[in-house]
């Protein structure tokens, strides 16, 4: 199970190191967590060569300053530092691999092309004429969860989710993909959080206090909304969330 | 050996430690040894609420910390025979006086001796709440059927879940029939809806709470009170019995002049 968003995120490129950082995060954390990582992989960066970019927000000088010097201290030179304020989707790096999600844990390239080798193996079966199909998605892993999330409870995947209960007011899913509750859905819930404006929530009782999908946010109209009768999916069309009866 | 049970909520001041006082005297009335501590260290009220506040000599703090011995800080309720006793909380310290640990100990201790240990627990998340649920085999929520009430009784749900205590127990308190009839209020169904754990039982809001609580006479001993008569429901249920839930609906119009006029309702 990856993790994204959840803290900075190192890649391998063939150029060494990119570490990722979103800049909506406090700093000291971002500190921290690579202190940790770091601290866990012993050996394995030192010497290495790392790009570090800091995404979605500016940070000061010296908030810069204290990584590059926490980079130093684990004998890692910083080739280059960049702050990009806009997300940067299919990065050069991305296509290399097959292309999914924006932000994986990887701890090196050598792994990374262990992983991609496997999945185009000649020796395994090809998938049939499904996976050719646009709507077919056999890049993305699923998380599948077969029980109430509670009040409290955050679901965080890189990939599509699928609860089978409910989802109650207060707690939350976060995914890279889809989300798709076979129960109540009236929590939040965050799809395609890494950007896929094409992600959908579908619920067979749609009554989110918010929904996310991509860069959009929505939440129900004021007063008290009806009960939904039938089950109902939520997508992007024409530049906003829009709901729809689904299968009913 | 008895089982440990704590009354939770999470939110504060939805009945946890009015249902503490009623299910223990209620228990005790049936012959049952019933213990209730109350772990609200700081804020201590079970104690004010049974009446039983001018005993107080020793708290579950001197037990802990080793000043007393934990029979030493028992307050035996004189109106039950030998059968009610309260471990009252100090009210000079705070909830990190006790650790978990510790409450392990004395509960599997009062097990020993008494066929209920009742845990008073405090609103919150917190240390109290752990402290609380440590040693806890068993799980009440308390809840109003109010939506703040029942999104923090959700909360405590999946902790209580997280800490292994599987199948808590409901107790919706202080329902208003009237209200629920022209839909103002959350009804059970609604309630169940979002919780989705077994019914214990119900309690209509009732003034005979206010005066039981400052006269420091438990309710479910009150036998014109119908908070009472459902806290002795619960109480018989709790002992294994099946008891229907009982009608909330105020009796109407003439039946109730004529009731009154014979001065057989309030």
């Amino acid at each position: 199970m990856y993790t994204y968003l959840d803290g900075p995120v190192i890649k391998g490129s063939r150029d060494g190191l990119v570490i990722v950082i979103d800049g909506r995060m406090n700093p000291d954390v971002v500190k921290t967590e690579l202190q940790k990582r770091f601290s866990s992989a012993e050996d394995f960066f030192t010497d290495a060569q790392a790009a570090v970019r800091i995404m979605h927000d500016r940070w000061s000088d010296d908030q810069v300053e204290q990584i590059q010097k926490l980079l130093q201290r684990w004998s890692i030179s910083v080739s280059e530092i960049q702050m990009e304020c806009e997300d940067e989707l299919d990065q050069p790096e991305d296509r290399q691999t097959n292309g999914s999600s924006e932000y994986r844990l990887s701890l090196a390239q050598d792994i990374e092309e262990l992983l991609s080798a496997e999945i185009k193996d000649p020796s395994l079966p090809e998938p049939d004429h499904l996976s050719h199909e646009p709507e077919v998605s056999m890049e993305k892993s699923t998380s599948l969860i077969r029980r109430t999330l509670r009040s409290g409870q955050h679901i965080r995947y890189d990939g599509h989710v699928v609860v089978i209960g409910d989802v109650n007011p207060g707690a939350e899913i976060t995914a890279s993909g889809d989300i798709i509750v076979f129960g109540a859905f009236r929590g939040v819930a965050h799809a395609g959080a890494t950007g896929d404006e094409g992600a959908v929530v579908a619920a067979l009782k749609l009554q989110p206090t918010q929904l996310r999908i991509a860069n959009y946010i929505s939440r129900p109209p004021d007063g008290r909304a009806k009960t939904p009768e039938k089950p109902e999916i939520a997508r992007i069309k024409s530049g906003q969330i829009e709901i729809d009866r689904f299968l009913g | 050996m008895g089982k440990v049970y704590v009354i939770t909520s999470g939110k504060g001041g939805v009945g946890k430690t009015t249902s503490v006082a009623n299910l223990g005297a209620g228990l005790a009335k049936l012959g049952k040894r019933v213990v209730m501590v109350d772990t609200d260290i700081g804020l201590r009220n079970l104690d004010v609420v049974l009446g039983l506040e001018n005993r107080i000599v020793y708290d579950i703090v001197d037990v802990v910390e080793g000043r007393c011995r934990l029979r030493q800080a028992l307050i035996k309720d004189k109106r039950m025979d030998d059968s009610l006793f309260l471990l009252p909380a100090a009210q000079t310290r705070d909830k990190n006086s006790v650790t978990e640990e510790q409450m392990k100990d004395l509960t599997q201790d009062l097990k020993a001796e008494f066929d209920f240990v009742l845990i008073d627990c405090p609103a919150g998340i917190e240390q109290g709440f752990r402290n609380a649920v440590a040693g806890a085999e068993e799980a009440i929520i308390i809840t109003n059927p109010e939506v703040s009430s029942v999104r923090d009784a959700d909360r405590i749900i999946g902790l209580l879940e997280a800490s292994e205590l599987h199948d808590p127990q409901l107790i919706v308190n202080r329902i208003r029939p009237q209200m629920v009839k022209r839909g103002d209020m959350m009804d059970i169904d609604d309630i169940l809806d979002i919780l989705a754990i077994d019914l214990l039982g119900i309690v209509p809001e009732d003034d005979t709470i206010v005066i039981s609580t400052n006269r420091g006479e438990p309710a479910v001993l009150d036998h014109g009170s119908k908070a009472g008569q459902a806290y002795r429901n619960i109480v018989r249920r709790l002992n294994g019995e099946e008891v229907p839930l009982m009608s909330l609906q105020e009796e109407q119009g003439f039946m109730l002049r004529f009731k009154k006029l014979f001065g057989l309702s309030k």
